[in-house]
């Protein structure tokens, strides 16, 4: 059951990833002049930022779905993410930046859809990112623990043994 | 009763039941066909794995593999056997077993090179699908907003452009050439006047600012044979003369002046004289199309320039075939080409001229002018062998600009004011003739909001510029009547007959002439605000719409209010019809008492208001973000100059749309960057749209689509 906890949540973030990861090199490849204008923690274009995010994050969304196995790395990787993530946001919101709509780029130019919208799905991403694999790392080994302490046994009844 | 027992093969493993009878038999497999032999008895028989107590127990075939607890040492033990797989009966087996197994029930094995990349593949596919789904939706979102037939509400109210300066006529008063925007900049057009054909013989650039400076018209040569004009071709400057033939409009010649060109006019039948206007050195250049002998040192084939003056002139005309006359320093100057001479005919001071005409038949000029200190205009005379005297005010009641000669200079015409309405006068010395053209009724209010008590410069009826005819019989006016587009109108003095010879009423399927609803409120300190709304062609009722108020008052029918009233948009104008200044956008507190006069009006939807201004308007938009953010759904900026401050604290929520050209020299595209970056941090959505123009977009294919994307911005609710 933990198992396929884990699997579905990895496979979620890896289509979340590819979707983000899409909208990121769909964004980059604008003509908006914000893209040539530095990002403000990492000091390089807006482009070349949005191109090495959107890799990175296809890079890991491939890693996520190619093996069923590695659970721990794939949930330590996801989590590695999240906060690297939220350390950005956090770093822009210390810098006086009130909001943050950056995570999908100019995407709001070419889609009707607002950049309020936008960031409270970014949010809920971030927050589903961080939740799960946190949550996972450390309920997983609690959960083998208490699993092979209090495997549930059958009742004697079961199966009608005979003496 | 039944026996239940698992296949012996490890790869299949099947739960089978067959009845009792069958005990001790062969049988097969019905999965995988292996030959079986089931089972005696029921029951399996082992004893407990416990050490120390080896219980014997009995349990049922079915409870293979399973743990069960020894009744004697409590331990759990498993049962020898596989686990219990479904059973599969005999008789469904046999029936399984019989049937054959068709090629297509086999599963197609992927190629082992995908196997490593099948979840990848199916993950990457869901993501893909996602995101298909999502933009189809967004997409389809935003096309369920959109009304039908947008693209044809924008091609036809744009397809009959704005007629840019006063018609020119030939001699012979068979042909008219006229200037009007085209989309991709300004283009000339002849008009046969027997059969109202027209043919667009040349394109020029639109112009960055003025709207008369994209092409400007010299006529028809004396004898018909040429016609003239200059274009914008490359930069912002008209400079570039071009020559056609006078039946058919085909180029014959061109040349770039060495200044822009100020106006121009013929001289003879083969002489074209070109006055250009720089600050540093105004000049009068010649360009002959062959020699003229007669024009002396000037006569030479090909551009000649002829003189340099010291101060920008304007208003040229040839009052004879060898000299030509205009206006420089509030005076009237004659040039005579043979001899190089230039006289000086008035000495008047103190006068600001405009618009010089000549009378042949009275050797008299015709002239506005305006004296210093003083705020009326009015129409002189002057006498070209009794230039020593004053000019002679004439008695032309209301006279606004241009005046120009009428039946030999027997008469005049002139843009007449009455109140703030512009009309045509013709005034001629025959009483009966006399009248005054374009003069529409006042319009009263129908809706909310009451009529102002003044009337309007520009309404129903609209004078924009006109010329006489050569002949001096006709007159032929730019105007418009009924809201429409502007048009050109010929009429005969002489039988006070008046036809439309450039027709505005083509090609309207789908979209409709919308007329404006002019209104005012008194604000609380009893000022009187005036204003004007274009409602959505068919209105309903019952529905709300958005609404666009503008800080700019059209100044007479403008394709873009139209556009966006025929698509579903209210457009609002904080100024009378027709009133208002490019260069004084309405006041805030005025746009605020409007506001809250259009929240009144059942048809408008609250949470949809937007703003819109160009140019300097651009402030005004700044400071309403300012002072009342929670007004407006959206803020749309055209050729902005400015823009409204945002700090830490602000909470923007109106969407912004700026559209600005990319040869403005008024608007800087990084200020527009680093604002639509400013605004995306503070989650406010920003759509930059650019344009191929300057400050001022003038040519139809980028205000069509500038407007374009203005309507979908307000109709997707950005």
């Amino acid at each position: 059951m933990n198992k396929k906890i884990q699997d579905g949540f990895i496979y979620s973030v890896a289509v979340i990833l590819f979707v983000t990861a899409a909208a990121k090199i769909f964004s980059a490849a604008g003509t908006a002049e914000v893209l040539s204008y530095p990002d403000p923690l990492v000091h390089l274009p807006n482009r070349q930022v949005f191109y090495m995010m959107g890799g990175m994050e296809l890079i890991i969304s491939a890693f996520l779905l190619m093996k069923t196995e590695g659970q721990r790395i794939k949930l330590a990787l996801i989590a590695w993410l999240a906060t690297v993530f939220l350390a950005y946001r956090a770093g822009l919101w210390w810098q006086g930046d009130p909001n943050l709509c950056d995570c999908l780029g100019n995407l709001n130019e070419k889609l009707p859809i607002s950049p309020r919208t936008t960031n409270c799905v970014m949010l809920a991403v971030l927050a589903w990112l961080l939740a799960g694999s946190y949550l996972l790392l450390i309920v997983e080994p609690l959960w083998s623990r208490l699993a092979s302490r209090a495997r549930p046994a059958p009742s004697p009844n079961d199966g009608g043994v005979k003496a | 009763m039944e026996i239940k027992f698992n296949c012996s093969n490890p790869n299949c493993q099947g739960r089978i039941s067959v009845d009792e009878s069958m005990a001790g038999r062969s049988v097969s497999c019905p999965v995988c066909g292996t030959a079986l032999q089931v089972p005696t008895s029921p029951n399996i028989k082992f004893n407990c794995s416990s050490e120390g107590c080896g219980q014997h127990m009995v349990v049922d075939v079915s409870e293979a593999g399973r743990f069960v607890r020894c009744p004697a040492c409590g331990k759990m033990s498993q049962v020898p056997g596989a686990p219990p797989k479904p059973t599969i009966s005999e008789r469904a087996a046999q029936t399984l077993r019989e049937k054959p197994v068709s090629l297509a029930e086999k599963k197609r094995p992927l190629p082992p090179v995908l196997v490593p990349f099948k979840r990848l593949l199916f993950g990457w596919g869901v993501g893909a699908a996602l995101c298909i789904l999502a933009i189809g939706g967004l997409y389809f979102r935003s096309w369920a907003a959109l009304p039908p037939h947008l693209e044809a509400l924008l091609e036809e109210t744009y397809f009959h452009g704005e007629i840019l300066t006063a018609p020119a006529i030939n001699n012979e008063e068979t042909a008219l050439l006229y200037v009007r925007t085209v989309e991709t900049g300004a283009g000339v057009f002849l008009v046969n006047l027997a059969t109202l054909e027209r043919t667009q013989i040349a394109l020029g650039k639109a112009a960055d600012r003025a709207r008369s400076g994209s092409i400007k018209l010299f006529g028809w040569s004396p004898d018909d044979r040429y016609l003239a004009f200059s274009t914008i071709e490359d930069g912002n400057e008209n400079r570039h003369v071009v020559i056609c033939d006078g039946a058919i409009g085909k180029e014959i010649a061109s040349f770039k002046a060495s200044q822009p060109v100020e106006t121009g006019t013929w001289l003879t039948g083969d002489s074209l004289v070109v006055l250009g206007n720089s600050r540093n050195s105004p000049r009068l250049s010649l360009f002959n199309v062959e020699p003229d002998n007669h024009l002396g040192q000037f006569g030479k084939k090909g551009l000649v320039q002829l003189r340099q003056l010291d101060h920008p002139a304007s208003s040229l005309l040839a009052d004879s075939d060898h000299s030509i006359s205009f206006i420089e320093q509030g005076n009237i100057w004659r040039f005579d080409v043979p001899t190089d001479q230039l006289i000086q005919l008035t000495h008047l001071t103190n006068f600001t001229l405009e618009g010089l005409d000549y009378s042949a038949a009275q050797h008299a000029y015709l002239f506005g002018a305006v004296q210093a200190h003083s705020r009326d205009t009015m129409l002189y005379e002057c006498y070209i062998r009794a230039t020593d005297t004053p000019p002679v005010p004439l008695s032309c009641t209301n006279y606004e600009f241009k005046g120009q000669w009428l039946e030999d200079g027997m008469g005049v015409a002139y843009v007449g004011k009455e109140g703030n309405r512009n009309y045509l006068a013709v005034a001629t010395q025959e009483k009966e003739l006399c009248t005054n053209l374009f003069t529409a009724p006042k319009v009263l209010s129908t809706n909310w909001g009451r009529l102002t008590e003044n009337d309007f410069r520009e309404g129903r009826e609209v004078v924009r510029s006109f010329s006489v005819s050569p002949k001096m019989d006709k007159i032929y006016t730019v105007a418009s009547v009924n809201y429409e587009p502007l048009g050109i109108w010929e009429y005969d003095i002489a039988s006070h007959k008046q036809r439309n010879v450039v027709p505005v009423k083509e090609r309207l399927v789908f979209s409709q002439f919308i007329a404006p609803v002019e209104a005012s409120l008194t604000t609380s300190s009893g000022q009187k605000i005036d204003y004007y709304y274009l409602p959505p062609a068919r209105l309903d009722r019952n529905k709300k719409y958005p609404v666009m108020m503008d800080v700019f008052s059209d100044l007479g029918f403008q394709a873009s209010s139209q556009f966006l009233a025929n698509s579903g948009i209210m457009f609002v104008a904080v100024h009378p019809y027709g009133g208002g200044s490019p260069r004084q956008p309405t006041e805030a507190e005025d746009m605020a008492a409007v506001y809250n006069e259009v929240l009144k009006n059942p048809n408008v939807d609250p949470h949809r208001i937007y703003i819109s201004g160009e140019s300097a308007g651009t402030y005004t938009i700044a400071r309403l973000l300012e002072d009342h953010p929670d007004f407006w759904r959206g803020a749309i900026l055209l050729s902005p100059e400015t823009f409204h401050a945002m700090r830490a604290e602000t909470k923007m929520v109106p969407s912004i749309f700026i559209s600005i050209g990319t040869q403005d020299d008024s608007s800087d595209s990084q200020d527009v960057g680093k604002y639509a970056l400013e605004a995306c941090r503070h989650l406010t959505l920003t759509q930059i749209q650019y344009g191929n123009a300057g400050h001022v977009f003038f040519a139809i294919d980028e205000n069509k689509k500038r407007y374009m994307g203005i309507a979908k911005f307000i109709l997707e609710n950005r």
